[in-house]
């Protein structure tokens, strides 16, 4: 009787062992965790940064711009350059990223025969940013912009 | 009365009393005993001190790794500086700095070749499948610390390298995009990637390396070491003296290996890393050459068979390997499978190795790099971007225009005697050039520079375009590489509200809403314009140079100098460093200043000029 009363509270002691540390287990696992992957759900933030004068682009090419901007990481801001292409045809502009759609180098333009190519793997996009050779699975990705006081503008994030 | 000595207690000597005090204390000595005098196996030689030799290596490691803690800073701003301040300027701090660097590789060799070893061998059969799973985590540890060392000096192959490494985490199904994001604490690598990685690598891998390297050696004493395959007759001798020796000279000869390269073949630390750079080539370091150069083969959409199938069949093989080769016996005859599919595996890494090693630039492959195919250029091309070149001449619309643009210097006519001569010494062929002499790189490089130089702008050559274009026209056009409108761009805020009204069409597919930015304030965030001119005046820089008429001429004048196409970040390193970016100057490093005031310079540079 005794025997069993005592391996009663030993169970019972054990539970509350596992319980209690499961306990304080999860109060550090979970805000850690948290914490630890919280940039994993980071939201994508669009600004509108101005690309070049109108004039400065020519009509029927692609011209390679570097934009600049601040890029805010975290308690760091870090003055950021980024290159786009600027493809103009008229009135009309078509920006393309110059990150590879494959494992994120930024892409060339070569105009001596009119496509991008990566540096890295490979990869090469025609005039249009389409993949046509190599590992990219995309196309280059459109950038939205638009024009203001004679101005391009691209929204990047 | 005097005290009466028991004869026997004075012969204990001092060295027996401590002993015996701390064995009262901690109760060692037989547990030490036991481990040292472990009889070994017969048969055990050389090819046992792989796993000593390895944690010896590794505890090299920490030791360095320690002391470069003490100097380096994990931020953008200042992990490139602090790691050019340990190799330069730190007593001995460039040798502390090769032997971790070049440990990493001898770690990696060392770990294949036990690995090997225990494969070959049969060392994971029962009941030893524990040991090997944990030495496979120890591996996966130990290439952990591989991907996250990268990263931390903050030059170019860093940055890029981690780029394409986080990238590869994202194209896992369902979770890539979020492990990705996690990875980089963000969008992009930046900052909190950089302190994600750091204290991934000096703490959580020590930590797991520490536990499981324990677990590892716990479980290699339990079961003992497995030996060769065949049992052998005759006498076992102890570890201790007899395997140790060995260990000990393995270890003394690796480590004098890993010494001589940190002393005499000087760890490159490439320009500050660049995010706006389009033609530099990432290229991983060896060990992961053939994923990089498997990567290649991959057509479009199928690039996750090299980034996640692949690895991690391999990866999970390994650590399931006790069970996918349950056959009792250690002998390679009766395990040829298992030892083919080994081998197959090995020799294809080996290839896809060298493959990577050797071969050339995608540009390259299609004839419009900035040089043609022959090796000799090719090295040319490397010589052009690791010396600087481009801070004076443009190619192709990359770099700068303060010399004359070479997109198509090929077509000139210049034979290649005279490209050499004008690398040596620039003013006796092309008289009042301000260009300085590159004597020091030595003739075979000044050779190979002089051979790109004479291939720009030329089609063909030793290897034809792969995907030759249909009509090339006869001088290609460089793509214009143009600066971001800046500040002298007058609207205000509320004068660029966002309206595409009256605009010319835009094509577009990006989706969410920007929130509008002035023109004006996206370009003075990279640095003041205002504060930059402050700075300007403040430390003396109108002593040697020109703007608007005003200042010496012992520099160049600067009134122009925004409309160069030059980058802020090239801006920025010639101030930290003027002669990374221009060769031969004297200018004097303006480091001092501190990161924001050289922001602000940089960006008062840049605006000087511009329209």
């Amino acid at each position: 009787m005794a025997n069993q009363a005592e391996h009663s509270r030993r169970s019972f002691l054990k539970r509350v062992v596992e319980f209690a540390y499961g306990i304080v287990g999860l109060f550090v696992a979970i805000p850690a965790a948290v914490t630890a992957l919280a940039p994993a759900a980071t939201r994508r933030k669009f600004i509108w940064i101005a690309v070049a004068k109108l004039t400065d682009l020519p009509d029927g090419q692609t011209t390679r711009v570097v934009i600049a901007d601040k890029n805010p990481q975290g308690w760091y801001t870090v003055p950021r350059e980024k290159v786009i292409f600027v493809k103009r045809n008229g009135n009309r502009f078509t920006v393309f990223s110059s990150t590879c759609s494959h494992l994120g180098c930024n892409v060339n333009w070569y105009p001596a025969i009119n496509e991008f190519i990566c540096p890295c793997h490979g990869g090469v996009y025609n005039a249009d940013g389409k993949n046509i050779a190599g590992p990219p699975p995309l196309p280059l990705t459109r950038l939205q912009n638009r024009i203001k006081n004679n101005t391009l503008m691209v929204a990047v994030s | 009365m005097a005290a009466i000595k028991d004869p026997q207690e004075e012969n204990v000597s001092l060295r027996q009393t401590v002993a015996q005090w701390l064995e009262e204390r901690i109760g060692a000595s037989h547990f030490i005993k036991e481990n040292l005098d472990e009889p070994m196996p017969v048969g055990v030689g050389w090819l046992y001190t792989l796993g000593s030799c390895l944690l010896t290596v590794l505890i090299v490691q920490m030791i360095t790794g320690i002391i470069l803690a003490l100097y380096y800073a994990p931020t953008p701003d200042h992990a490139y500086d602090s790691v050019y301040y340990i190799t330069q300027h730190v007593l001995l701090g460039g040798i502390v700095r090769g032997i971790h660097h070049y440990g990493a590789s001898v770690i990696i060799i060392i770990m294949g070749l036990h690995v090997l070893r225990s494969f070959y061998t049969g060392a994971y059969k029962k009941p030893r499948e524990l040991t090997w799973m944990i030495g496979v985590l120890i591996m996966a540890v130990i290439f952990g610390f591989a991907f996250t060392g990268y990263l931390l000096p903050w030059d170019m192959k860093a940055y890029w390298a981690t780029v394409v490494g986080t990238h590869i985490a994202g194209t896992m199904p369902f979770i890539g995009k979020y492990l990705e994001r996690a990875l980089d604490g963000g969008r992009s690598v930046g900052a909190l990637t950089l302190t994600r990685f750091y204290a991934i690598h000096v703490l959580v891998l020590p930590a797991l390396l520490i536990a499981l390297t324990a677990a590892h050696l716990y479980m290699v004493r339990h079961h003992h070491i497995a030996g060769p395959p065949t049992v052998r007759e005759g006498q076992r001798k102890p570890f201790y003296p007899d395997q140790v020796a060995k260990d000990a000279i393995v270890a003394l000869l690796v480590i004098g290996i890993l010494l001589g390269f940190a002393a005499f073949v000087k760890v490159k630390l490439d320009a500050v890393a660049d995010p706006a750079n389009a033609t530099f080539r990432p290229t991983p370091e060896w060990y992961y050459m053939s994923l990089y150069q498997f990567l290649k083969y991959l057509p479009s959409g199928y690039e996750i068979i090299g980034t996640l199938i692949v690895p991690g069949v391999i990866g999970l093989a390994l650590f399931l390997l006790p069970w996918l080769d349950r056959g009792p016996s250690r002998m390679p005859k009766d395990r040829k499978a298992v030892l083919g599919i080994g081998t197959a595996i090995v020799i294809a890494v080996g290839v896809l190795t060298y493959l990577g090693m050797t071969s050339i630039s995608p540009a390259a492959q299609h004839g419009v790099t900035l040089a043609n195919a022959s090796p000799l250029a090719q090295k040319g091309e490397q010589l052009y971007n690791q010396s600087g070149c481009s801070s004076c001449h443009m190619i192709n619309g990359q770099g700068a225009t303060v010399g004359p643009d070479l997109s198509n210097e090929g077509k000139k006519g210049r034979s290649l005697q005279w490209q050499i001569q004008h690398l040596m010494n620039p003013p006796s062929v092309s008289p009042g050039s301000i260009m300085p002499s590159f004597q020091k790189l030595g003739p075979d490089n000044i050779k190979a520079l002089a051979t790109f130089v004479n291939s720009l702008g030329v089609k063909g050559g030793a290897a034809p375009p792969a995907a030759a274009p249909t009509a090339p026209p006869a001088a290609p056009t460089p793509a214009p590489a143009i600066k971001p409108a800046t500040t002298s761009a007058k609207p205000t805020p509320s004068s660029i509200t966002p309206s595409a009204k009256k605009a010319p069409s835009a094509s577009t597919t990006a989706p969410g809403k920007p929130k509008a930015k002035s023109v004006a304030k996206s370009i003075a965030s990279i640095g003041n314009v205002q504060a930059g001119a402050k700075v300007f005046a403040e430390s003396g820089c109108s002593s040697c140079h020109m703007i608007d008429g005003k200042g010496g001429t012992f520099g160049p004048n600067l009134t122009k100098e925004g409309t160069h196409g030059r980058s802020m970040s090239w801006q920025i390193a010639h101030l930290m460093d003027p002669q990374s970016k221009s060769p031969g100057s004297i200018m004097p490093s303006f480091k001092k200043l501190g990161s924001k005031k050289i922001h602000d310079l940089a960006t008062f540079l840049n605006s000087l000029g511009s329209k």
